[in-house]
């Protein structure tokens, strides 16, 4: 048991440590924090799945786990190296990285607990621990996206409150393994289901509410956006997976399906009339996120495509966001017409700001190529061809208002002096976009991982 | 009484104690009032716990009392830096006549999805309530614009919820529940800070959110 708690004990102890005074003593101890929980969720990958006590920890819990470990990991990296662009600071940089690790640790946490009651008070609890992140930069737009993202967020979490007492009416038990094991049916446990996919959608940038997201991502600094687009939104997107594999069916899937892909569309349509490239990465973690939850609608291999692009946005969002705070930590804006000649002024940002933009749209040898082109194929082969075609136009539609946008800045002429980052600023961006690459090796094993979670 | 009877008296005095939020317009009185509508709720777990010789739906009504009926609302006027007059909703979404008529369709509304979806899984005469309260709070937070007032139509959901979970389906661990209540008080206290900035610094024109557009 111990040795599976490694990444949550890592992460609180890391909290409680930052705390304490003493010259980049927050900064070490995150750092080592971090390493640790990396190093353990690693090793969960060699020992047997676990249930039964207080913890779940099966295939899907260790991938959750390992991604939201290694994006901890880059951001804690990262911020050493950003946090000092931040003007106006709302608190010390020792209470920001007591706040990043308690929030890595809820989320830990959430993927990590064998009760669903338990899986919504962790989600909860990340919006408490995060929600002062997004003000960081205390000004006004900050505060009032902060305050829109625990209003909106809250109430939408309500709702997956009422969806666990009717899981609870229904099975007589919040357990996930009794609740698999005993397969419950009926009315309650169907509206619980489909009050979850709504409720888990608010936090997981699902349709219709979605609203707080490009507020956030766009306002808050760059390592906190890294870690809410990398891996807070497929922590609710887990606990959704998790009601698919109660339900099995029962309706949901459907619903699901209609849900991913009117996400899939409002993000595209909005990311075509962007002129602010950190609401441009926002609206593509919507998109990826609609895929992500047509995937598990449809099941079996596209099931296993959603895991995929979920572990692969992981790395390629999160670098997307890191290589904005570099842009904007020099060119002092978030507008796309205000950013001109990358290529040369920051080479190095510029090409890996290039190749994360291919990456998050599903451009080879990517992972999220991968995961797309698992779900496209799945939907073919059920004779779903229309709905096919309708991803394949809507994946088309983004990955152009992605990337002309982004070929904009980095390859038009600038006569402007070099301003690059330092080694760190831009070899942990580039580093995640390699693993985001490396994702597409490892599809055989994720599949082999998440068999047991969707049936296959 | 029975337990039905309690369940009608609370769902009665909590839906018109919502009404009342709806046409308040200061913070003050729309804090007290939700803690009135949260120390009944209390009042009514420890009724149900003693009845049924529950000591644990009796400790979470003492838990409810003094988290949701004495210390959330203590913290919310507490935090108003402005004398408590001048604490109130200016310029509402959706104007206040027009919000009481469109409260009193929602608990209609809350009667009807239960009246023809629910009441398979819900057989109590009074299921309709935590329904019609979750949408009395919805349209708290999309009708006003002040914070802390939204704040409370978020409170006001969470009631429902514990209505639903505590009175109409006994029996969720404690562990839960004690995590749900630690989980608000957290977000309160969040939402707490956020507004002390909010208010020092927004101004009502919201001009200034243009970059939080589209």
């Amino acid at each position: 048991m111990v040795t599976y708690s490694i990444p949550m004990i890592a992460s609180l102890a890391g909290a409680l440590l930052s705390i304490m005074p003493g010259l980049y003593f927050e900064e070490v101890v995150s750092a080592v924090a971090a390493l640790t929980a990396a190093a353990g969720s690693a090793l969960l990958l060699f020992l047997p799945d676990l249930s039964g006590g207080a913890l779940y920890i099966d295939g899907l819990s260790k991938i959750m786990l390992l991604s939201i470990s290694l994006v901890y990991l880059s951001t804690v990296l990262y911020s050493v190296t950003f946090l000092k662009y931040i003007n106006n600071p709302l608190f010390q940089k020792r209470t920001f990285y007591f706040l990043l690790n308690a929030f890595v640790f809820t989320m830990l946490f959430t993927v990590s607990v064998a009760n669903l009651g338990l899986v919504w008070v962790g989600i909860e609890a990340t919006t408490v621990t995060s929600a002062l992140l997004v003000a960081t930069d205390n000004d006004e737009t900050a505060i009032e996206a902060s305050w829109r993202y625990v209003i909106i967020v809250s109430a939408g979490l309500v709702i997956s409150l009422i969806a666990t007492i009717f899981l609870y009416k229904a099975a007589d038990t919040l357990d996930i393994a009794a609740l698999l094991g005993s397969r419950p049916a009926g009315l309650a446990l169907r509206l619980g289901v489909l009050l979850g996919v709504v409720g888990y959608g608010t936090k997981a940038g699902v349709f219709p509410m979605n609203t707080w997201l490009p507020d956030v991502h766009g306002k808050a600094p760059s390592p906190v956006s890294a870690i809410f687009s990398g891996v807070l939104l497929p922590v609710a997107m887990y606990a959704i997976m998790r009601l698919f594999q109660i339900a099995g069916d029962g309706g949901l899937r459907s619903f699901a399906l209609v849900l991913g892909f009117l996400s899939l569309g409002t993000a595209a349509f909005f990311m075509a009339a962007q002129r602010d490239y950190k609401r441009l990465f926002a609206y593509s973690t919507i998109e990826n996120m609609g895929m992500i939850l047509i995937g598990i609608s449809v099941g079996g291999a596209a099931a296993v495509g959603a895991v995929v692009i979920l572990v692969a946005h992981a790395f390629a969002k999160s670098s997307l966001f890191f290589l904005s705070g570099n842009v904007l930590s020099r060119y002092k804006s978030t507008q796309i017409d205000g950013v001109q000649g990358l290529r040369t002024r920051m080479p190095r940002t510029g090409y890996s700001l290039f190749f994360g933009s291919l990456a998050i749209t599903g451009a080879p040898p990517f992972g999220i190529f991968a995961g797309d082109i698992m779900i496209v194929a799945a939907l073919f082969s059920r004779h779903q061809g229309v709905l096919a075609i309708l991803a394949l136009l809507l994946l088309g539609l983004a990955f152009v208002a992605v990337n002309s946008r982004i070929v904009r800045m980095v390859f038009s002429a600038s006569d402007g002096e070099k301003m690059e980052r330092g080694l760190v600023g831009t070899l942990v961006p580039l580093i995640c976009i390699v693993l985001s690459a490396a994702t597409i090796l490892l599809v055989p094993e994720i599949g082999a991982l998440v068999q047991g979670v969707f049936g296959l | 009484m029975t337990l039905d009877t309690v369940l009608g008296l609370l769902g009665f005095f909590t839906i018109v104690l919502t009404l009342f939020i709806q046409w308040q317009i200061y913070v003050t009185r729309v804090a007290t009032t939700f803690a009135a509508s949260s120390l009944l709720i209390a009042a009514a777990l420890v009724y149900v716990g003693a009845r049924e010789s529950e000591p644990l739906v009796i400790l979470l009504g003492a838990l409810t009392g003094a988290v949701r009926g004495i210390l959330i609302p203590f913290l919310v006027v507490n935090n108003l830096h402005v004398r408590a007059w001048r604490a109130r909703e200016q310029r509402p979404v959706i104007k206040t006549a027009t919000s009481i008529l469109l409260s009193l369709l929602l608990v209609l509304a809350g009667y009807g999805l239960y009246r023809f979806a629910l009441t398979e899984i819900i057989p109590t005469a009074n299921g309709f309530l935590p329904f019609a309260l979750f949408l009395q709070g919805s349209l708290l937070i999309v009708s006003k614009r002040n914070a802390f007032i939204q704040l409370i139509g978020y409170l006001v959901m969470e009631n429902a919820v514990l209505l639903l979970g505590s009175l109409v389906f006994p029996g969720l661990p404690l562990v839960i529940e004690a995590g749900v209540v630690l989980d608000l008080l957290g977000i309160v206290i969040v939402a707490r800070i956020i507004m002390q900035m909010r208010e020092a610094t927004v101004e009502e024109s919201g001009e200034q959110f243009e970059t939080l557009k589209g």
